[in-house]
């Protein structure tokens, strides 16, 4: 039995309104006004709006027009097309609508966190060198705008054929090695990509006259430039910054837990690839006639750099802080234990005593 | 049931109505609009986001439901997938290029050059931030129906791209001073290009507009702006210990927590000096906007202000947040009850907007995080 109400219509040509009369029969919905009749079939219309005391209703074949009706028409329509305008037909198809939704959240998330990782590898290993060597001497050139370069040439002059003595035989795959110290007390050092390797004021004065243990944390920074783990990083968080890119604009909540999920996954393979330099650093301590262990007696003395200034002495305030350089690395102790299971017997160190000492004070007289 | 059938086109009667028949307002309430920003905001964590095309355009909907002149309300007609396929296209054809020359620039270029290529880069993108704003309100505007008829939004974006910075260059050089022409400005060139079907609106320099003491209000709120922030940090100066103050030594955390606790009465002071200017923008904005034969008007008070500030951030801070669409809601029902209509426009006139609808929108916007949810 057909179902009537009376509404108002706006054909969607002009702006004026219509009294209408709506009929729900069996086969659509029916629409008479003075001038016009119009038949909407169920599938066609769309429910804008529903409220207390009145509904509008669209037709995707007149996409413009609405028919205004009383509430109670929204039952009618809901009774007479169930398949469409059912009662839950609405949430069915938002549901729908959200479960791939979350399924596409999940792709992007496993393609970006394992996907990109999992690639990082082979890609740097396919990327050009020369091109990687230029992408480091551009970021080393940016650092030292902030972190000044402190040593000068004659200790770097010293210090650059050892270290890519130690490239060559450690089969790094790098010719070129350019070693820079830069004046920061924490004492740290690290490998960016193309060969560039960093080493802080702060590691000479905490390595003092220990030129072995020097040469040990450069022989892990050339497994670093050998493992390529520079430019493998870059591409990580290019990953990583496109994610947080399709989450801008987004909840503050979903963002932060982009960001802790990318920042576990960076720690996770940071310390997968340190490991991995260690074994590198030893290996190439080996070749070059140096006892791996020495490794060991740095971990020791920049452990005890950081813990052994008075606490009240504020101008060591960031020195007593846990040095980046561990702070991201496997535990201490194991390393400490594993570089020590490898000590052997060494020749002479490649540079004498007194060059060692231009190099350890590079940056000690240099305040210009 | 056979397909969609018409029959016998008419022309419609005319149909006058006097604006003092046409009350304006919004009737929203503030239980829908909240739950809608719960739900949002948990399906967003769970979809990466990607829910907040669909979140923005429940809202949108139900806003625009809500709000009504006469016995008619508004309606919004876009779609959560036409906001996604915009932000996708802008973000493969925009943001990833953008982002991937900056990297680029960094990683191959030394220091000296690459202040060459990163400024024009980044003046470029203060541009595109005017373009995608204006390309946000015409797909904003494409979607919204009263009676059975499209608004549109004509004019050139580029346009209003350059104005806008050209405008943002101008307001810094004076100190902020051409700030509310700027604004002004701005508007004009969104409403003189924006359509209601074939009628088009028109930003007029009527006098119950012009008489709104634009630049009064804005010098006590640049004064008060500039008193307030004078004295907070010369209060912070002497209560720090003044010039033995060293800000690199002093990092613990009472100093942080009284630093914030004193930006409490300053941002206080200084909105209460912003108010007036507040409402007197918004109004001279409103009184400025003519269509069909109508004058807009709008009562809005700076009282109105200071009390929707006060209890939109209390009604943040106790919704932990998601209640930033109530929020949102709270400030467009304010404007749009103090609305009202002068004149008299012929609904019969008036025919459907003839002027292209973009297919999908606002992706630059939300690329760039411009996007409000209104």
């Amino acid at each position: 039995m057909a179902r009537r109400f009376e509404g108002r219509f706006f054909d969607g040509e002009s702006a004026s309104t219509t009294p209408a009369v709506a009929i729900f029969e069996t086969g659509g919905l029916f629409i008479e006004t003075p001038a016009r009749q119009f038949a909407w079939p169920y599938r066609e219309i769309a429910v804008l709006d529903s409220q207390a005391t009145e509904c509008r209703l669209g037709a995707r074949s007149a996409p413009d027009a609405v028919l205004v009706l009383p509430a109670a028409a929204r039952d009618a329509l809901a009774e007479y097309a169930k398949d469409h305008h059912g009662r839950h037909a609405g949430a069915r198809r938002l549901g729908a609508a959200v479960a791939v939704m979350i399924a596409t959240a999940a792709l992007i998330t496993a393609i970006l966190f394992v996907g990109v990782p999992a690639a990082s590898g082979p890609l740097a290993q396919a990327t050009p060198k020369g091109f990687e060597q230029r992408i480091g001497a551009n970021m080393a050139a940016q650092i030292q705008t902030v972190f000044r370069r402190c040593a000068s040439d004659a200790s770097l002059d010293l210090l650059t054929p050892v270290i890519e003595e130690m490239a060559a035989t450690g089969d790094v795959g790098f010719e070129t090695i350019r070693i820079n110290i830069v004046r920061t007390s924490a004492p740290n050092a690290f490998a960016l990509p193309g060969g560039q390797v960093m080493a802080t004021s702060g590691l000479l004065d905490a390595l003092g006259d220990d030129q072995e243990a020097f040469l040990a944390v450069m022989a892990h920074e050339l497994g670093h430039v050998r493992n390529r783990d520079g430019l493998r990083a870059f591409y990580r968080n290019a990953g990583l910054g496109l994610l947080l890119e399709i989450v801008t604009g987004g909840s503050g909540l979903a963002q932060q837990a982009v960001l802790i999920a990318g920042q576990l996954t960076q720690l996770r393979h940071t310390r997968t690839q340190e490991a991995a330099a260690d074994e590198a650093a030893y290996e190439i301590m080996a070749r070059a006639g140096l006892d791996p262990a020495a490794l060991a007696r740095a971990f020791v003395a920049i452990t005890a750099s950081v813990g052994e200034d008075d606490e009240n002495d504020d101008e060591n305030a960031d020195k007593r802080k846990m040095p980046n350089w561990l702070k991201t690395h496997p535990d201490t102790d194991e390393r400490i234990a594993a570089a020590k299971a490898r000590a052997a017997s060494t020749g002479d160190l490649p540079l004498r005593a007194s060059d060692w000492a231009i190099v350890r004070d590079a940056c000690r007289h240099d305040d210009g | 049931m056979s397909e969609f059938t018409q029959h016998m086109a008419s022309s419609a009667p005319g149909e006058r109505v006097s604006g003092a028949n046409l009350p304006v307002g919004n009737r929203s309430k503030i239980l829908a609009m909240l739950w809608i920003g719960f739900y949002t905001t948990i399906l967003n964590i769970f979809t990466l986001t990607i829910f907040r095309f669909w979140g923005r355009t429940h809202f949108r909907r139900r806003l625009w439901a809500d709000t009504y002149a006469g016995e008619e309300t508004i309606e919004y007609t876009g779609r959560g997938l036409e906001l996604f396929v915009g932000f996708l296209i802008a973000i493969f054809t925009l943001m990833i290029p953008f982002v991937g020359a900056v990297i680029a620039a960094q990683l191959l270029l030394g220091p000296d050059l690459l202040f060459l290529v990163i400024i024009p880069l980044y003046l470029a993108l203060f541009i595109i931030i005017g373009v995608a704003i204006f390309l946000a309100r015409r797909y904003h505007l494409s979607r919204t129906r009263y009676r059975g008829i499209r608004f549109a939004q004509t004019g050139s974006a580029t346009g209003y791209g350059f104005a806008a910075f050209g405008y943002g260059v101008l307001t810094a050089i004076t100190l902020g001073w051409f700030g509310p022409e700027a604004r002004i400005r701005l508007s004009r060139r969104m409403w003189d290009n924006a359509y209601f079907g074939s009628e088009k609106f028109s930003f007029t320099n009527n006098e119950a507009a012009t008489s709104e003491p634009v630049y009064a209000s804005f010098a006590l709120a640049w004064v008060g702006g500039l008193v307030g922030y004078g004295v907070w940090a010369g209060w912070m100066f002497l209560s720090m210990g003044g010039e033995d103050f060293d800000p690199a030594t002093t990092q613990d955390v009472e100093f942080i927590i009284r630093l914030y606790a004193s930006l409490i009465p300053l941002i206080i002071f200084i909105g209460l000096a912003m108010a007036w200017h507040e409402a007197v923008m918004i109004r001279r904005i409103i009184k400025s906007l003519e269509v069909g034969g109508v004058r807009f008007s709008s009562r809005l008070s700076t009282f109105d202000i200071i009390e929707l500030t006060i209890t939109n951030v209390l009604l943040l801070i106790f919704t932990l947040g998601f209640g930033f669409m109530a929020v949102q809601m709270r400030v467009w029902r304010r404007i749009a009850n103090r609305m009202s209509l002068d004149g008299e426009i012929d609904f019969g006139a008036i025919k459907q907007n003839e002027h292209l609808a973009p297919s999908q929108g606002e992706g630059l916007a939300d690329g760039l995080d411009l996007i409000s949810n209104f």
